[in-house]
Formats: structure tokens, sequence, C-alpha cells
């Protein structure tokens, strides 16, 4: 897998990883937020446009920066298990841009999209951090 | 309409992309439409990782998948030689625990079971894992057996 991340600003600064090819492991996607998150990163997007297949580990790695991003903000961390069981919670710290129409199946059965925005358009995911 | 057996004498994760593409073109020939093989490719995809991190712990793998119609429903039969293990008997996911803890492991189980109508585990009496998915009705009746309608 292929992976270009950039910075984008909108209410907050907001780093894009743009995914190239199937996510079928936890490595690099794990490594590649774990670094920006280590370089103060806290609001990141998935761009999954060219992302054919998602399997159980690449939603690991998903699941992992999920947990990353919301453990660093403690209002988030009181918010998301409530808000999850209730169904009214999306994480405000990572989002998703367009998975494909199979790994959207993969994210809906595993209940990621419970807890995940998903959004179509780069400026409006930008947008809806912050 | 007969049965395709694609076998995979030393398969690693690596190769889990040209399995997939086997399997989604088998499936779509037999008539499958593009949710049943995506609910397939994801499902197999899931047994077939597992066999070769856990069955051989990475090490080439000897597999075979035969995938036939059966009247109305579409089969995927996964074969290994590794250890026994019957994914059937994981226990499913703790629903009562919030979504955030729930452990990460079996998740790949719980998308077999999911994606499947019926999930079946036998150990043959070569010494054989034998995983059998079935998606029950997915065909059409111009693929069913002896070309009945």
């Amino acid at each position: 897998m292929d992976i270009y991340v950039s910075r984008h600003t909108g209410k907050v600064p907001v780093m894009v990883f743009e995914l190239h090819g199937d996510l079928g492991s936890e490595e690099p996607l794990e490594s590649r937020a774990q670094e920006v998150f280590d370089q103060g990163a806290r609001y990141i997007l998935l761009d999954l446009r060219n992302v054919p297949f998602v399997s159980s580990s690449g939603m690991r790695a998903i699941h992992q920066i999920y947990m990353m991003l919301r453990d660093a903000d403690p209002v988030d961390s009181a918010q998301a298990p409530r808000g999850i069981a209730r169904g009214t919670y999306k994480s405000p710290h990572l989002k998703l841009l367009s998975p494909s129409k199979n790994a959207l199946k993969a994210l809906t059965v595993a209940g990621y999209d419970m807890f995940l925005e998903i959004h179509h358009s780069v400026n409006d995911a930008i947008d809806s951090f912050g | 309409m007969s049965s395709i057996l694609r076998r995979y004498r030393a398969a690693t994760l690596p190769d889990l992309n040209d399995i997939r593409n086997n399997l989604e073109t088998d499936v779509l020939s037999l008539g499958a439409n593009d949710d049943v093989t995506g609910d397939l490719l994801l499902a197999v995809n899931e047994a077939v990782t597992n066999v070769i991190i856990h069955g051989y712990g990475g090490a080439p793998a000897s597999l075979s998948l035969t995938i036939e119609p059966d009247g109305g429903d579409l089969i995927v039969r996964l074969v290994d030689e590794a250890p026994a293990f019957d994914p059937t008997q994981v226990p499913p996911p703790d629903l009562t625990l919030p979504f955030e803890d729930r452990p990460l492991g079996g998740l790949g189980v719980h998308m077999m079971r999911q994606l499947s109508d019926e999930l079946i585990y036998r150990r043959t009496t070569a010494g054989e894992n034998e995983l059998t998915f079935v998606k029950r009705g997915v065909l059409a009746p111009t693929t069913m057996k002896g070309g009945r309608l």
C-alpha cells in the first residue's frame, strides 16, 4: 500500500492520508499515523477512494488510529462510550472519504460506520473537522 | 454446471490479491451478482489469511478453493492441511461491551459468519481442515444443477 500524507487547513489542521491499494494489514498505515500523531496531528482524514479492499487487519489499523486520537482528547474520551452505545456519536478526530463498495461493506459488517463519519467530498470532509 | 477447483501449493500473504481475483472471476462466472461476490471475497479472504498466518505460521500454505453451485445456492469450500482449527467454535463478539472496548481479535471470524448464510467446518478423514461458506438462493435458475427452472 502507498500512503501520501498532506496537511490541509480548515477550521483546524487536518492530515489527509491518501491511500492507494488494498488495506490488508495494520502496516504501514498504523506507523504513518503514529508518526503524524507524534508530530502533533489530532485530526486525520483517511481517503479511501483508491482502496478497493479492506480486510479485518486493515480495520484494526483504523481502530487503533481512532483510539489513539480519542485517548488524546479527554472530552472525546468521556463522550464516546455513551454516545456509541446510543448511536449518537461520531469521532471528531478521524473521518473517512469515499470507501469503495467492498470497503464500505467491511466497515459496516464490523460496525465501524457507527462511529466514523463518511464523506464524499474532500473539501466537505476537511470543513467538517473542528 | 460443474465446480471450479483452484489449488495453491505455496500460498503466502502477497498471494491474497491473486486468490481474491481468481475467486471473484469464478464466483461471477457461476452467475452470482456483485453483492454476493463482495461478501464471499471478504469472508474467504479472512479465512485464507487465518490459514496462512495461524495455520502455517506465515510459511507457504497448501490450500485449495472449490466453488460450486448447489441448486440456487453457491458453495465455496476452503481446504488446508494445517493443524486442526474450527473457526465456527470461536465465540462471537461480546455485544454487551461498548464497541470501542471490544477486543480487536475475532473480527475476521465475525466477518466470515456475517457474510455467509452458513459456515460449516469439518476435519476430513485425510486430516485436512474443510471450511464451507454457503450463500443461499443467490444463483439464477439457469445455473441450477441440470439446468432445470
